[in-house]
């Protein structure tokens, strides 16, 4: 229990903010310069930055307060104001910074695997309702797994787009993210071809392919969650390469093979648009894999 | 007294429907962004943050109508509708992942840049059909839009594309959007 909330990032921050805010309060006390609290202020909103760029934002918001200060002092031409002031500033800023910084940091890590985990999880549920509706064409719980979708890409841990966080980390990270969001939108483009009716015998031949790479995206996925938690994989994992295979053969066999033939049936196109959602979907989780592999890597080299 | 309460909570759900659908054209014209600004993909991180803060606004959108609406079943269809044209939007931009060539897009930049003018013009007249009664949804500009696309793709893309199927996709999806759209009485 104690280790899962000193993981929870957002305690780590408040503890350092409460720790650092007490420091400030003391020099406060003891040393302080104008009656304004300046020196706390400076503390605090240096270390209101998002996750895993405490330094580079922190110095932004200092160089912000010190502008404002600046303006100000100007706009009413003191400047003893402005020295005490921006003494105290700088030496709340540096306070906050440095503890920021230093005492127990951010694990950006541990947060990211904490945002990206459920957000993995509800894909595995999505993809197996929408291979549901698409045999039975009963939306089932297809809907509640969308929506539970929605809610958990509502917290994507968007701070990787921040500036200021480790340039090492942030491609690997940003990458990721962006498949992640790539992987929630070719779900959400099955879910409207999965609300077509096709040819029932076309579904039936190819329903045990599908059904066995809804197994497959759920290993895949178990295994993604795995790796982002830097552990090792028991066993290896198999894609749904063949299941897609079978099915794009048992398609061909029922429709023209030809693009202008193609395009003459509005079910055989949304069936092979269908298809070619899979192989995005089965691609997109391989370049998942792949980055995580390499951003693994790079923070076993870090540690 | 209960007739206030009920007149303020459908407004409330009429603007949640309306800000969903607002929203989704700032989606699209960032989707449309991808194949018709030249630095996008020097500045990928930059589009897919926007692209991400346009996306959390539909979701936070939506997510108010859906609850608004579990109370008051009038705007169950509106709704699904909504939730349809969404995906519908995503399947159809997932071009953008299967084409990576900028100059393909260049051929029928003309023809993307009326789709996206004439789609949004369309969405934007279905979220002011939840205030304004007298609003004509016309359909007629889109269709054209995408009949010219459709010609395009039969003239040039078919021959130039590597893998022109993508396209006969988004023309597809295209529709699927405009069969939703154009039954606009039912909204």
């Amino acid at each position: 229990m104690n280790g899962k909330i000193i993981l929870n990032n957002q305690i780590r921050h408040l503890i350092r903010v409460i720790f650092a805010s007490l420091i400030a309060l003391m020099i406060c006390y003891y040393f302080s310069f104008t009656p304004f609290g300046w020196l706390l202020f400076a503390t605090i909103f240096v270390m209101l930055t998002p996750t895993g760029s405490a330094l580079f934002q922190g110095l932004l918001r200092f160089f912000l307060l010190v502008g404002i200060v600046t303006i100000g002092s100007l706009l009413f031409s003191s400047a003893s104001l402005f020295y005490t002031t921006v003494n105290e500033i700088t030496l709340g800023a540096v306070i906050g910074i440095i503890i920021n910084v230093l005492v127990i940091p951010d694990r950006v890590n541990v947060e990211f695997c904490r945002a990206v985990t459920p957000i993995l999880q509800s894909y595995a549920n999505y993809f197996s309702g929408i291979v549901e509706l698409l045999i039975t064409h009963q939306p089932g719980n297809t809907d509640k797994d969308k929506i539970i979708v929605e809610s958990n890409l509502q917290r994507m841990p968007s701070w990787v787009y921040e500036p200021g966080l480790d340039i090492a980390m942030q491609k690997g990270y940003r990458y990721f993210f962006m498949k992640l969001a790539h992987v929630g939108e070719i779900l959400f483009a099955m879910h409207h071809l999965a609300r077509y009716h096709f040819n029932e015998d076309l579904l039936s031949e190819i329903k045990q392919s599908l059904m066995q790479s809804v197994l497959r995206v759920e290993q895949f996925i178990a295994a993604l969650i795995t790796l982002l938690e830097l552990k090792k994989l028991t066993e290896g994992v198999i894609d749904f390469y063949d299941e897609i295979v079978m099915i794009e053969e048992n398609f061909k066999k029922t429709v023209p093979h030809s693009l202008e033939l193609l395009d003459v049936d509005k079910q055989h196109v949304y069936f092979a648009e269908f298809i070619y959602d899979l192989k995005d979907l089965r691609n997109a989780l391989i370049l998942l894999a792949k980055a995580l592999r390499q951003q693994s890597s790079k923070e076993i080299k870090n540690i | 007294m209960l007739r206030f309460k009920n007149y303020i909570h459908e407004r409330r759900t009429k603007k949640y429907l309306a800000k969903s659908l607002y929203e989704m054209i700032k989606i699209q014209n960032v989707y449309f962004d991808s194949y018709l600004k030249e630095d996008f993909l020097s500045k990928k991180y930059v589009y897919a943050r926007i692209l991400h803060k346009r996306t959390m606004s539909f979701f936070r959108a939506i997510q108010h109508a859906r609850e608004l609406i579990q109370k008051d079943l009038n705007y169950t269809v509106m709704l699904s509708k909504i939730e349809c044209l969404y995906e519908v939007i995503c399947s159809t931009h997932l071009l953008r992942y299967r084409v990576n060539e900028y100059s393909v897009f260049e051929i029928c930049a003309r023809e993307l840049r009326g789709l996206e003018k004439t789609s949004s013009e369309l969405l934007t007249h279905l979220a002011k059909s939840f205030f304004e009664k007298n609003v004509i949804v016309k359909i007629d500009d889109y269709l054209d839009a995408i009949h010219s696309f459709e010609t395009i793709y039969n003239h040039t893309l078919q021959v130039v594309v590597r893998d022109p199927v993508v396209f006969l996709f988004f023309i597809q999806d295209l529709y699927a959007l405009q069969e939703l759209m154009v039954k606009s009485d039912e909204w």
